[in-house]
């Protein structure tokens, strides 16, 4: 094997902070989120008007959900239930769900927190908190581009996983059964003790609706 | 909205036109027309009536609502491509949607790539050759799609229509213009050869675009073919530096892919109306440049960070990789020549032993150089190779068992060279004159080429994924390695006198060394026919008898119709050579019961299994490879800890061209095989194997998982 000697550490020391700088300085185009490394923290204001920070959760696993109720691809995954079903076995492991609304004043989706948590309830989801996030302050942070959009984050608050819900991307109830669901599978394998299989994945749906 | 201004106006002019006839003509046959909302669809097939056997276009085409859009096949940052199921009778077959060039369309930051106002999807339908002249073809489709202005509605359409069928191809009068405005707007092939990179979070497409004016380029993108490669809403920068027209983009959020595949368009003011030209970019290889840490360092823990190494070190690796080839089966015979050379000058002056040990070196740095040239050549060109390559093309590969097998004829004394500058018949081994010695320089680096040596995989590796000019510098520090010993042979006066007395055993050697050279072209047609079918092994076989007859005539010597027969019998073997051609598919090296072939999916697989998987990247003329498969990878320790460690074994036949191995080795900075890696299930990184194996080795790397 190649000998290493000072100068090749050296060398590695120099190219591995030239690309955490390069990387840095990157990642503020397309949001700050990357597997690997710690989530952005954020503060945030619920549906029922109290303050949150991702920080309090440190020591549980988080699973961040964007979510926008008139959205067909949203729709998609309460009306056939799967989206209670992967909340509901999520939070009874002691799984904190958040379900965030990025939707801007006027556009698709938008809510105050009433009506927020009257559709929750109607819909029969279970998140642990829904965030109202009407600036698109903490959607813009994590990148989130599509509702739903997924992001997992560890006790330890690093970011495991980003992306869809499951594997197949289409408006269709009746593909919810052949799909693989990441965000179950993710937290089984953390839980597990495992890496997840599919950190990064095509997150598809409807475009959130940011102030523009 | 942007999307408006991006259609041509020609364009818009059309489609107006074509919604006037639209409305006018009525529907040919039932359900050949969907109206939702927000689209008005219409399958529409291009000829009137069709020959069984044939195939004919059929195009969904879209009327979209003004300031909506459908969606291309990689829709980009949200939304949802259009998608046709078709039933179709039994035995026919369709192929896939014809993409046209898509549009950039941004919404409150996020960028979509789609269609406005309207859109044709063609695709190529093939009635079968069965099917009775007369009778109808049936066509069933149902197409899905989103269209989204802010919001998205998920649509679809259910299109029925019949084809007629006939002794001839009848064309459908009605829609022939409607198809060539959609071929229009097709991506063609880059006139400009391209090639890509990848450098931290930024790729590079590069075109060869000579004579353009830059200031006439405008609105360059480009559209990758999947989710994940390219950032869509990251702004893309043209630059123009004659002749090279570069285009930067920002990576996506998947690991750097081995290839780029997608569309370029861009807009070229040509004093008129801008016309928009829309390019296919196909599997353009992604070659990681400085520093190559940074491409891996982001990727999922799936890949080890390369040790980037500074310029001195590239060459002092090369210039050791160099030496220790001297000791490769490959070089031996020919170093065995060299060795006899020195033994019949050891009477000779110093300075001509010197100018002989000189001229050799210049033979293995010009042979070098030449592979050095080709090499980079084909990689600017986009091609996906490593060291080795030139061992992947059959043409190549039976010349090179020619040229071995006529050495070996030469050393047998079935004939002696008459060259003109030495004057007297003379075997090219005893050959005083400085050509013999550049011949055999040239000829030790051709065939040193399959023995990449463990020092050389390191440095080479690395040297090749840099600039052309450090790439160079490290091939020709190689070449130096190789000649080095000789060189010192032929410097040092004491050798002259340990060296046996020159006498009449030495045309027995001579002709002894004969065998290792007939033994080495016997590899090569075993190499050979790896790569082609028994016809090209056939073919090489009888060049090589023609090659045989054309030198015996030649060693008899004698008059002009000899000679003009000799001639004859090696353009014909030349002829021979130069009709292999490479077969289809897969090579067939991979035999191992416990292993299967590698194939990127294959692979990506059995990692989100979380199984653990030992790579071995081989080929047929990699002789390191073929000790260690023997020595190391042929043992019952290997194969029953293979089966305790659970680990799936992959493995891949780099024999022929194979972008995907290309691609692998390349990640980790390796220019050639043999390649062994280890995976393990957890995020540990893998673990690569030393080129040389020992069962020991491997057996110690399985138990660890």
């Amino acid at each position: 094997m190649r000998p290493v000697n000072r100068r090749t550490l050296l060398g590695v020391a120099i190219a591995a902070s030239a690309a955490l700088a390069f990387a840095g300085g990157a990642a503020q185009a397309a949001g700050d989120a990357k597997v690997g490394k710690p989530a952005p923290g954020f503060t945030g204001t619920t549906a029922t008007g109290k303050p949150i920070a991702l920080d309090a959760y440190r020591g549980k696993t988080v699973v961040l959900e964007w979510t926008n109720h008139e959205c067909p691809y949203v729709r998609k995954h309460y009306g056939a239930d799967n989206m209670q079903k992967t909340q509901k076995s999520a939070v009874d492991k002691g799984v904190v769900w958040l379900s965030v609304i990025s939707s801007a004043p006027g556009e698709e989706g938008h809510v105050d927190g009433a009506e927020a948590l009257k559709i929750a309830k109607e819909r029969g989801a279970h998140p642990t908190e829904i965030i109202l996030d009407p600036e698109g302050t903490i959607g813009q942070t994590y990148g989130a581009r599509t509702t739903p959009h997924m992001y997992i984050i560890d006790p330890d608050g690093v970011l495991k996983y980003m992306g869809g819900i499951d594997s197949i991307a289409s408006s269709r109830k009746s593909d919810i059964e052949k799909a693989t669901n990441y965000v179950t599978v993710a937290l089984n394998e953390m839980a597990a003790g495992k890496p997840v299989s599919n950190p990064v994945t095509r997150a598809y749906g409807c475009s959130v609706k940011y102030a523009w | 909205m942007v999307n408006a201004v991006n259609r041509l106006s020609a364009w818009r002019i059309f489609c107006g036109f074509m919604a006037a006839c639209v409305l006018a003509v009525p529907a040919a046959s039932a359900n050949d027309r969907v109206s939702t909302d927000n689209v008005t669809a219409r399958l529409v097939v291009e000829a009137g009536q069709v020959v069984p056997g044939d195939t004919v276009a059929v195009m969904l085409h879209q009327t979209i609502r003004e300031h909506w859009h459908t969606y291309w096949k990689n829709p980009g940052d949200s939304g949802q491509e259009t998608a046709i199921e078709w039933t179709l009778p039994d035995n026919a077959d369709v192929g896939p949607i014809q993409w046209m060039a898509p549009d950039r369309i941004e919404f409150a930051g996020l960028v979509n790539h789609g269609y406005s106002d309207q859109v044709g999807l063609i695709s190529d339908i093939t009635v079968p050759a069965d099917w009775p002249a007369g009778t109808d073809f049936p066509v069933q489709a149902e197409a899905t799609w989103l269209v989204c202005e802010k919001v998205c509605i998920p649509e679809s359409g259910r299109f029925e229509i019949s084809i007629p069928t006939g002794g001839e191809t009848l064309p459908n009068s009605g829609d022939a213009d409607l198809f060539a405005a959609v071929r229009q707007g097709l991506p063609v092939e880059s006139p400009w050869p391209y090639t890509a990179a990848v450098q931290g979070d930024v790729v590079t497409l590069a075109f060869q675009a000579p004579g353009l004016e830059a200031d006439r380029l405008s609105d360059a993108h480009f559209f990758a073919d999947a989710w994940g490669i390219v950032e869509p809403a990251a702004e893309q920068t043209l630059q123009y530096d004659a002749p090279v027209l570069r285009l930067t983009m920002r990576r996506g959020e998947l690991p750097v892919p081995a290839a780029l595949s997608g569309v370029l368009t861009l807009r070229e003011d040509t004093g008129g109306e801008p016309s928009r030209l829309a390019f296919v970019i196909d599997r353009a290889t992604l070659t990681a440049t400085t520093p190559a840490a940074t491409a891996m360092a982001v990727q999922a823990p799936a890949a080890a960070p390369a040790t980037p190494m500074a310029l001195p070190m590239i060459l002092a690796f090369a210039f050791l990789g160099g030496l220790l080839l001297n000791l490769m089966p490959c070089v031996f015979p020919v170093l065995a020549i060299k060795a006899l050379g020195l033994v019949s000058h050891a009477g000779d002056s110093r300075a001509a032993r010197l100018w002989g040990g000189l001229a050799y070196t210049g033979g293995v740095l010009c042979a070098f150089a030449l592979l050095g040239a080709a090499f980079l050549m084909l990689r600017s060109g986009g091609a996906a190779i490593g060291w080795g390559f030139q061992l992947q093309d059959p043409v190549v590969v039976a010349l090179l068992a020619y040229v071995l097998f006529a050495v070996g004829l030469n050393l047998a004394g079935v004939f002696e060279v008459a060259g003109s500058w030495t004057g007297m018949g003379q075997s090219i081994a005893g050959r005083s004159g400085t050509a013999g010695s550049f011949f055999t320089g040239v000829l030790a680096a051709v065939v040193a080429a399959p023995c990449t040596a463990p020092f050389m995989a390191a440095a080479l590796g690395f040297a090749f994924t840099q600039s052309g000019p450090v790439a160079m510098a490290a091939i020709l520090m190689l070449g130096a390695g190789l000649a080095a010993p000789y060189l010192l042979l032929t410097a040092v006066p004491a050798v002259a006198r340990i060296l046996p007395k020159p006498g009449a055993w030495m045309n027995t050697f001579k002709q002894v060394l004969a065998f290792p050279m007939f033994a080495s072209a016997a590899w090569l047609i075993w190499v050979l026919a790896q790569q082609a079918d028994p016809d090209a092994v056939f073919a090489a076989l009888l060049g090589m008898t023609a090659l045989a007859f054309a030198l015996w005539l030649y060693g008899k010597g004698g008059g002009v119709v000899r000679h003009a027969l000799a001639l004859a019998s090696i353009a014909g073997a030349l002829w021979l050579g130069a009709t292999i051609q490479p077969a289809d598919g897969p090579a067939a090296l991979v035999q191992s019961s416990e292993g299967e072939r590698f194939s990127q999916a294959r692979f990506d697989t059995l990692r989100a299994e979380g199984r653990p998987v030992l790579v071995n990247m081989t080929a047929a003329w990699c002789i390191t490879c073929k000790v260690n498969e023997r020595v190391a990878l042929a043992s019952d320790e290997f194969r029953n800890a293979l089966r305790n460690s659970g680990a799936a074994y992959l493995i891949g036949d780099w024999t022929r061209q194979d972008p995907e191995i290309t691609a692998l080795l390349r990640r980790y900075d390796r220019a050639g095989v043999p390649l062994y890696v280890l995976f393990y299930p957890d995020e540990r990184p893998p673990q690569v194997l030393p080129q040389l194996l020992t069962a020991s080795i491997v057996v110690d790397a399985l138990q660890g998982i």
